[in-house]
């Protein structure tokens, strides 16, 4: 089990590391000049120069590449060109935000999606499967922004009970947190929690046509045992597997919600730099999440060898 | 395959209702922006934030502009977003995907690595990227979401091109001498298409909520154009006081990704051909229901009454019926303790279908009826006619099923232990102890040497022989009267069938078991069987002792069958010696198996013949006494089961 996990954290390195190269790579298409950036119009070529000798910018390539993330590895994400902040300490401001609503989405997604998943599969083919498979498909078609808007217009503001605009950080008041993520979260969690449901609906109905429930129901087990105990586990793997490309698709959406409920999370940052042209910013912000993903897909790996013992390492 | 007509033809009316709408929106896109009395940039300060009207059929916004007119506006923005993104996903994600899986090798594995790591950013981020790094717009956007999602059709390309790389290998096209780019573009091209068009609605639904998204953030269509995410932007501006305002732009998104998901969804169904009309699979098979059979009834009672005192199952005039075929057609069988009774015949002849129907084991839209089918059982007679579902599983405690994969047969998840456990719980076994100690009897029972150690192991971790012993002694559990046996060796290696037809015959004998085979192996039949009954296209052909058939058969069918053995071959597969084409069709009057029987007269082709008694055999064909079929001599070296190879 232990040689399992490690097999997978050592997997995982080469696919973040990749994927920041392949960022880094495309930022160098850009034409915005750090220098300019940094000191503005109107000061003079030696001072532009000397900037950007001072950050590195005119080294070659690779070089510069190697450099960040050597220094990515110890965890300092270079300095923003805007001002001389760490972008790690930027990011880190914001983390918890953008982190908490794609969690909190993973979560809605997860509980909500799972249960009418299971209630659909376990009545396969009633009127029960057909009421939720229905829902669920309208559920998947809903941008996750626009139930944000439409729960600050019609929730938020007319009732007090949930915050349209302020947040609330874990460290502060755990209750408050936890109130001012709970829209953001159903706002994330709508759409997702439909795809898990009809994922694992469609998951149960596969697994409900395998020969070896053919067996279970000739040596007697009862449905209960048959749905509950031998479909239910054997289709949650492939619900679990694909978990982790629904956490991207759950971070990359917490930056728009977030922008609904002018939360102060990455999204805002990332906005800001891109408009200042601050670059590193947005390269620190990618590969941020790409390693979010990456863990979420560890612990995912984990998870499953649990469920599934077939995958393990022996 | 059926055409595209019929196809369509049952195509629920809610994908049509997708269809028609995307086809509206697809109008709305190209002519709407003209045929729109407004100008959607253009706003009108003494009408802000007007509600629905007759002037403004969805009112105004915040700069008096007609929301009818951009949302019109951002629909044609919304399809080109969605075009240009799965355009470039496409164009760049299959050349891609064609050309890494067809060399394979050290390239697939390198730029396979480089898709998985744009896979591992989320697209949305990747997009922001993109836009970062060449700037914001409606075109630059959706060519980072048109790179993000070529990740995904670089994946499926590649898989079909690893496929048909693998076919062409095996057919042998390259030795013909056509080149590799020909043999890319004809083979793959034309088989890669459907699976495309479904991943391309994919992408084509993600990109207009990406696009709405990179707009509502301003990265997308700038202001003052219309696009529904950016009119998002603006209705939250006012939505305090005007929460309508955000309505009709993410209406627009919703019912535009909804009519595209359905239709993909139903695209992906035909593609998979797997529609899964009875989504409850095994869990909820058929109930048999009782046959009026008057007629025979009263023989029925006089056989019974006078019939072996020891009988186990009575089957009387079972049939199964798919919607488009008869599977079997008024089957008479009945199997005697310590008995073991053979069905056999060709693949297709029903006679998996007849003794699923016993098992109660068959799923819709199979429709099972009998005029009797029950089981002697201490303490009475019970009869599987009309029993509901929970009933079934008490019949069902009264045999044990051997299925013909023994690998799939078991879950795999759960150790032997563990399945033996389960199927002994349900038969009263409760203490730990009690249950380890009845596995290891078992387990014991069915000849697995070391039991105690197959008992921690999982499926997988097992030989497919030991599999199917393991499926044995998990259906000797209930302690059954009856044991039924389907194709039991079929998937097993030459020597492990031996094995395992020995362990079947053991078992009948030490136990007492009635036993029901189907079998296409008359090698198998041979050796364990003491009656057989031949079925052909679901009728039972001719019934008789299983030496008696050898010797003497006297359905020409029978005869075909036994002459169909090559001597001296054991573990024989009865292969249809003819092609069953058009010309061969089941007749739906006379014999069925007169259009393949060289003894067929006219007459055979007006009734069809009934089972009747002729020379002790029972045989439907209305020749019986006059032919002289050949068999195979009694003693002969052919009918060995198993591996004499």
């Amino acid at each position: 089990m232990t040689r399992t996990v490690l097999i997978r954290v050592v997997s995982l390195i080469p696919l973040v590391i990749l994927a920041s190269f392949i960022t880094f790579s495309l930022l160098q298409l850009t034409e915005t000049d750090p220098a300019i950036v940094r000191l503005g119009d109107d000061a003079t070529e030696e001072a532009y120069e000397a900037f950007r000798e001072q950050i590195g910018v005119n080294d070659p390539f690779i070089v510069q590449y190697g450099r960040w993330l050597g220094n990515a590895a110890t965890g300092d994400l270079g300095e923003s060109w805007n001002g001389p902040n760490q972008v790690s300490k930027l990011l880190k401001e914001r983390l918890s935000v953008t982190f908490s609503l794609a969690f909190g989405g993973l979560f809605v997604a997860a509980t909500i999606g799972t249960v009418f998943g299971i209630a659909a599969g376990v009545r396969a083919g009633r009127a029960t499967d057909t009421v939720i498979t229905a829902a669920a498909s309208s559920g998947q078609a809903l941008p996750n922004f626009w139930v944000g808007i439409l729960l600050v217009a019609f929730v938020a503001l007319p009732y007090d009970v949930f915050p349209a605009t302020a947040y609330t950080g874990p460290t502060e008041s755990v209750k408050d947190w936890l109130i001012s993520i709970t829209l953001p979260s159903i706002a994330l969690g709508t759409a997702a929690a439909a795809a898990i449901a009809r994922q694992t609906r469609a998951a149960f109905v596969r697994v409900l046509h395998e020969p070896y429930i053919r067996t279970a129901l000739s040596v007697g087990l009862s449905r209960r045992s048959i749905l509950y105990r031998t479909a239910l586990r054997n289709a949650s793997i492939p619900v679990v597997t694909s978990a982790a490309t629904l956490f991207g698709t759950l971070l990359g959406g917490a930056v728009v919600v977030e922008a609904v409920f002018a939360y102060p999370g990455l999204g805002s940052l990332v906005l800001e730099a891109i408009q200042n042209g601050d670059l590193p910013i947005v390269l620190g912000f990618v590969f941020v999440a790409a390693v979010g993903v990456a863990l979420v897909q560890l612990t995912l790996d984990i998870t499953y060898t649990i469920i599934d013992p077939r995958t393990r390492v022996a | 395959m059926s055409g595209p007509e019929t196809r369509s033809a049952k195509e629920s009316p809610l994908v049509k209702v997708a269809w028609g709408l995307i086809f509206f929106l697809a109008g709305v896109a190209i002519f709407g922006p003209w045929l729109s009395p407004y100008d959607p940039n253009l706003g009108d300060f003494q009408k802000l934030l007007l509600g629905p009207s007759g002037d403004h059929w969805l009112g105004t916004d915040n700069l008096g502009r007609d929301t009818l007119t951009r949302l019109v506006v951002g629909t044609r923005v919304a399809a080109i977003a969605g075009l240009e993104a799965t355009a470039i996903a496409i164009a760049v994600g299959v050349p891609i995907g064609i050309t890494v899986g067809y060399l394979g090798g050290m390239i697939d594995r390198l730029v396979m690595r480089v898709v998985d790591a744009v896979a591992a950013i989320p697209a949305l981020v990747f997009a922001i990227a993109i836009i970062a790094a060449i700037g914001t717009g409606l075109i630059p956007a959706m060519l980072a979401v048109g790179l993000a999602f070529s990740a995904s059709v670089a994946r499926l390309a590649r898989g079909l091109a690893l496929t048909e790389r693998e076919r062409l290998y095996v057919d042998g096209a390259r030795v013909v001498g056509v080149g590799r780019s020909g043999l890319l573009l004809r083979h793959i091209l034309p088989n890669i298409g459907g699976p495309l068009v479904v991943i391309a609605t994919t992408v084509f639904a993600h990109a207009i909520v990406i696009e709405a998204s990179l707009s509502f953030l301003g990265l997308g269509v700038q202001i003052p154009d219309a696009s529904w995410g950016s009119m998002l932007t603006n209705a939250q501006r006012v939505h305090r006081e005007h929460p309508f305002q955000s309505v009709p732009p993410g209406a627009a998104i919703f019912i535009t990704v909804l009519a595209i998901n359905i239709v993909g969804d139903s695209l992906l169904r035909r593609r998979k051909g797997e529609s899964f009309d009875h989504p409850a699979g095994h869990l909820e098979p058929v109930v048999a229901a009782p046959k009026d059979d008057r007629a025979n009834d009263a023989d029925a009672r006089d056989a019974h009454a006078t019939g072996a005192s020891n009988r186990v199952l009575t089957v009387r005039s079972l049939s199964v019926t798919y919607p488009e075929t008869t599977a079997v057609l008024s089957a008479d069988f009945h199997v005697d303790e310590g008995e073991v009774v053979a069905l056999v015949g060709e693949s297709g002849s029903g006679k998996t279908s007849a003794v699923m129907a016993v098992a109660a084991l068959l799923t819709p839209p199979a429709d099972v009826r009998a005029a009797e089918l029950s089981l002697d059982i201490v303490g009475g007679e019970i009869s599987l006619l009309d029993m509901d579902r929970r009933e079934q599983r008490r019949w069902r405690s009264h045999l044990g099923v051997v299925f013909q994969e023994p690998a799939a047969s078991l879950n795999p998840l759960q150790t032997v232990g563990r399945q033996m456990a389960n199927a002994l719980k349900r038969v009263g076994y409760r203490s730990r102890r009690e249950i380890s100690a009845r596995t290891i009897e078992l387990l014991t029972a069915v000849g697995l040497p070391r039991p105690d150690e197959v008992a921690r192991l999982r499926p997988d971790q097992i030989s497919g022989g030991m599999a199917q012993r393991v499926v044995i002694a998990q259906a000797l559990a209930s302690e059954p009267r009856l044991l039924i046996a389907d194709e039991p060796t079929t998937a097993l290696d030459v020597t492990i069938q031996a094995e395992i037809i020995t362990l079947l015959k053991q078992l009948g004998e030490r136990r007492g078991l009635a036993v029901l085979l189907v079998t296409h192996d008359l090698g198998v039949a041979a050796e364990l069987a003491d009656r057989t009954l031949v079925m052909y296209q679901g009728r039972v052909v001719e019934t008789a002792p299983m030496a008696g058939l050898v010797t003497a058969p006297q359905h020409p069918y029978a005869s075909e069958l036994l002459l169909s053995v090559p001597r001296n071959v054991g573990g024989i597969k009865i292969e249809p010696m003819i092609d069953r084409s058009a010309a061969l069709a089941v007749p739906t009057v006379g014999c069925v198996y007169a259009p393949r029987c060289e003894h067929a007269l006219p007459e055979c082709r007006e009734r069809e013949p009934e089972l009747r008694a002729v020379r002790s055999h029972g045989v439907a064909c209305i020749r019986a006494e006059d032919l002289e079929l050949p068999a195979i001599t009694a003693g002969a070296d052919g009918l060995e089961p198993g591996g004499s190879q």
